[in-house]
């Protein structure tokens, strides 16, 4: 259905409001605007490909289905990103109640060794050039487990506040403030690791 | 393990847990999320120890690379693709809301019969009173979707509308 609208030049709110009338082409162009951010946020997340496209995937039908519940409070890319979030984070709870739960990711719940680790004194990150950076923080947030990525992600890139991590993901602020601070520390760790290997 | 020894032990662990506690309030302070009497409290802990400084500065050095270097991951696959898959789902979806009687829908193929029950009843029974002249009345459906059949006989003095 088109109604001869510019879809590419429209503004997302206008496509929204097309896309609620059922112009399945306004919301493709809301699909191939935001689609990076999508994955981009369920990949951070679930850190699987397949998983990470079909999460994507299924946050565009809800959002489709939900399109009357956009108030447009905020933007719609921020709306989307809840939307994938929450689906994330469902897909999350499945799958650690299918799983026991390791020594080692117990011992990360409540601090692990990192908090005894002595602060080598600098800037983990100096001298890295964006790009290196940016794959580098990549590479190293594969290596924390999905709890405490998870609160990485929903603080650093969501800028959700530790009360709100709490609630959402039905833990204490406590273990959201210590999951947050190991995840911190091992990237600090990984980012040095990585630094050294570099000026070898 | 000897008194003395497990008293040690334990004046460790009380040490190390508050030293956790002190390193998550830098991390708060890093976070913006200390009332005012916090954030003084840390400040005057970096101003006078070394290591509370150092940790503020890695915690803030990283928090500031992850903000200001989100990992840009693109979509694996072509644009028409990835919308074929979303559209397939989106059809799926529809054809299956279709199929599926909606809620108000299955309730009322429960409630039709007996509406129209309860209409038959309510007119076989007011019959007299109408034929007699005293009451005048009309049975007419709620349901703009309802149809009626109306079986009327002059010889029995009775006519029955049935609601469906």
């Amino acid at each position: 259905m088109s109604l001869n609208h510019d879809y590419r030049t429209a503004a997302d709110e206008e496509l929204v409001g097309w896309s609620r009338l059922g112009e399945t082409e306004a919301f493709e162009e809301l699909v191939f605007r935001h689609r990076d951010k999508i994955y981009a946020r369920a990949m951070m997340m679930m850190r699987n490909e397949e998983e990470a496209l079909d999460l994507s995937q299924e946050a565009w039908v809800k959002a489709w289905q939900r399109l009357h519940q956009f108030q447009g409070d905020s933007s719609f890319a921020t709306w989307m990103t809840r939307i994938v979030i929450n689906l994330c984070l469902d897909q999350i709870r499945r799958q650690k109640k299918n799983r026991t739960e390791s020594i080692e990711q117990l011992e990360e719940e409540v601090g692990g060794v990192e908090h005894q680790l002595s602060i080598e004194p600098g800037n983990p990150t100096e001298g890295l050039e964006k790009d290196e950076l940016r794959r580098r923080i990549d590479e190293a947030m594969t290596k924390l487990t999905p709890a405490h990525r998870l609160v990485l992600v929903l603080h650093e890139y969501e800028g959700m506040e530790y009360k709100e991590i709490a609630k959402k993901v039905g833990i204490s602020i406590g273990t959201v403030m210590s999951r947050l601070f190991y995840a911190r520390r091992r990237l600090a760790t990984l980012l040095r690791g990585l630094q050294r290997e570099r000026d070898n | 393990m000897s008194r003395s020894m497990s008293k040690f032990v334990r004046s460790e662990k009380r040490i190390e847990f508050m030293k956790l506690e002190t390193m998550l309030e830098i991390q708060s302070s890093v976070d913006g999320q200390l009332d005012n009497q916090r954030r003084g409290a840390v400040a005057r802990l970096m101003s006078s120890d070394t290591e509370a400084r150092e940790l503020h500065q890695q915690l803030t050095s990283v928090r500031m690379a992850l903000r200001q270097h989100e990992p840009a991951i693109p979509v694996p696959e072509s644009r028409e693709f990835y919308w074929s898959q979303i559209e397939r789902r989106l059809q799926v979806g529809k054809m299956a809301s279709v199929s599926a009687p909606s809620h108000s829908l299955a309730i009322w193929r429960w409630l039709a019969p007996m509406v129209g029950l309860s209409a038959v009843v309510a007119v076989i029974a007011l019959q007299p009173f109408a034929s007699s002249g005293l009451h005048s009345f009309q049975v007419g459906p709620g349901n703009p979707q309802a149809t009626t059949v109306t079986f009327s006989s002059e010889a029995d003095g009775v006519t029955i509308h049935w609601i469906n």
